[in-house]
């Protein structure tokens, strides 16, 4: 059994909160002691599991009974603070009139079926939007299947994500920006969104998908392509990702689902693309701010410390368990066919309001999972 | 606090009640997520919120909007939890049947679509649940603000209104306690 003091250096190493000088000490005490690694393997363990708790809902809208009571027992708001009232002004916005909102909604069911379309096959010219829009008035936004059209940007070989040294360039290279959209060639759609769900449950990360992509799932529908959205993801997370959809899962004899990626910064346009296709205005899809100061950075991965040297992980064909970020992390997942006119689905609304927000230095991360079979 | 949440706060404290139900639906799924977590049990959870909605209600004109508003709802839904669990404490040891509890249905439809892993999945997550609820309150709560909300040390001290040596220890034990449920339960 170890000391407790150096049980209690591992449980705070664990949660992130430890000075750097005392991070040395827990990574040395790691690198010296078996008792130590198996530990905190352990801990580690434990903490994925309850990080991977479904995240639990009411069952009913608790408003009703909430103001039944304010009502029923007489209750009163407390009295108003100065502040408050300085502060609950109401904001512009609030005086707008009631038809504004049926005609946003009304340009807003127009601009998603034609700015879907361009969302999803990568035009960025803004004076190219109407013209689109006019070509594109059938109810449902235009199905885009098929390989990915070529791309700018810096291309992966996600079997080649095997190489430690390959991980760490991407990581490394990740670490560039705070906003990216990568575009996948996948043989298999389907199952490359099958194992984001299982990469991100470990990792805390709650997929909300939206009906049209839960449909598709559920009846196993292949040749789909696919939206992924996701915010607050670590670079070496997303190098994982890749690594788990490009690698042969252990004991099957399956090509894995993705074989590449290009990889390009989520530019103004995607954003914007994407604000319209959520609902929501481009500001509230900005990317997050650069990596705060050094004593803020995550703390450095432990995979060589725990999983052993290099050459005995290469052969493990799963991608390396890192220390999880903080929880309720949310992703997104839409079906590219399927975002119609009828406008952001309550999955996408119920993304919205339950992110977190973003962390500084995290990455905001759009993944387009193309079918190449299609 | 966003610009609709000072909206909704001042209309409610003009005597626009429903105001205050815009509020509720806008944060009753993150608080009773959290309470479920800290009591154990869907029922329990709904009074835990709303019984935070209706403290917070009753000090609206006291919220001094230099926090969020969902942080100051939190931090009254935390406590209201947290005292529910002490006064059930006895009750529930006698009381609860932990093979009921916790069995939460799994969210994600392509699970469900695999019966053999869903009802893993299931016995996992019982598992888990099951060993959580097992701990005191104090270091349930803990555990919660760390693994599930992703709160700091700093910020969990502020909220529960302890140093910040009483949270790393309580963290360090109730994740003792919990490797020992939890192996205890495997084996």
């Amino acid at each position: 059994m170890l000391p407790e003091r150096y049980c209690q250096l591992l449980t705070a190493y664990l949660d992130g909160e430890l000075s750097p000088r005392r991070r040395k000490t827990a990574l040395r005490l790691l690198r010296r002691s078996a008792r130590a690694r198996s530990l905190f393997r352990k801990l580690q363990s434990d903490s994925q599991r309850l990080r991977a708790l479904p995240q639990p809902v009411p069952a009913l809208d608790l408003s009703p009974r909430v103001l039944h009571a304010i009502a029923q027992q007489g209750l009163r708001p407390g009295p108003l603070a100065d502040s408050a009232v300085a502060a609950a002004a109401p904001p512009a916005a609030s005086a707008l009139p009631g038809w504004l909102g049926l005609a946003v909604a009304a340009s807003l069911l127009l601009a998603i079926t034609g700015l879907s379309y361009l969302f999803f096959s990568g035009l960025q010219a803004g004076d190219q939007i109407e013209q689109v829009v006019e070509q594109q008035p059938a109810p449902e936004v235009a199905p885009k299947k098929g390989p990915p059209p070529e791309e700018p940007g810096l291309k992966v070989a996600l079997r080649g994500l095997g190489s430690q040294g390959e991980r760490k360039r991407l990581t490394q290279e990740l670490r560039k920006e705070t906003s990216y959209r990568l575009s996948l060639a996948c043989r298999d759609s389907l199952q490359a969104v099958e194992r984001l769900q299982r990469a991100l449950r470990t990792r805390g990360v709650q997929l909300v998908m939206d009906r049209g992509a839960r449909e598709r799932v559920r009846r196993k529908e292949h040749n789909t392509t696919y939206l992924f959205y996701a915010e607050n993801l670590e670079a070496d997370e997303l190098t994982a990702l890749l690594h788990h959809l490009g690698v042969v899962a252990k004991g099957s004899a399956q090509e894995p689902p993705c074989e590449s990626a290009v990889v390009s910064a989520l530019t103004s346009a995607h954003r914007r693309d994407l604000a319209q296709l959520l609902g929501v205005s481009a500001e509230n899809l900005a990317a997050p701010a650069r990596a705060l100061p050094a004593k803020d950075v995550p703390m450095p991965p432990l995979d060589t410390i725990i999983e052993g040297p290099p050459a005995e992980k290469a052969k493990t064909a799963e991608p390396p368990r890192k220390v999880p970020l903080p929880p309720a992390r949310l992703a997104l997942v839409l079906a590219a066919d399927a975002v119609g006119p009828a406008g952001p689905g309550s999955e996408i609304q119920r993304f919205l309001q339950r992110r977190p927000p973003q962390r500084p230095g995290t990455l905001q991360v759009l993944l387009v999972l193309h079918d190449v079979r299609a | 606090v966003s610009a609709d949440d000072h909206c909704l706060i001042a209309e409610c404290l003009q005597g626009r009640s429903e105001a205050f139900g815009e509020l509720v639906r806008r944060y009753q799924d993150r608080l009773y997520n959290t309470a479920y977590r800290l009591v154990g049990n869907a029922e329990d959870a709904q009074d835990v919120v709303q019984e935070a909605f209706l403290s917070a209600y009753q000090s609206l004109g006291g919220f001094k909007g230099d926090s969020l508003f969902f942080t100051w709802l939190y931090r009254i839904a935390v406590n209201t939890a947290i005292s529910l669990k002490r006064k059930q404490r006895v009750a529930l040891s006698i009381h609860s049947d932990p093979d009921q509890a916790g069995v939460v249905e799994p969210l994600d439809p392509s699970e469900e679509s695999r019966p053999e892993h869903a009802a893993e999945q299931a016995e996992e997550e019982r598992r888990v649940h099951q060993a959580l609820g097992r701990l005191s309150p104090e270091h349930r709560t803990v555990l919660v603000l760390k693994e599930m909300e992703g709160q700091k040390y700093e910020a969990m001290a502020e909220l529960l209104g302890v140093p910040i040596g009483t949270i790393r220890s309580r963290l360090h034990r109730a994740r003792l306690e919990l490797r020992e449920l939890l192996s205890r339960d495997e084996a």
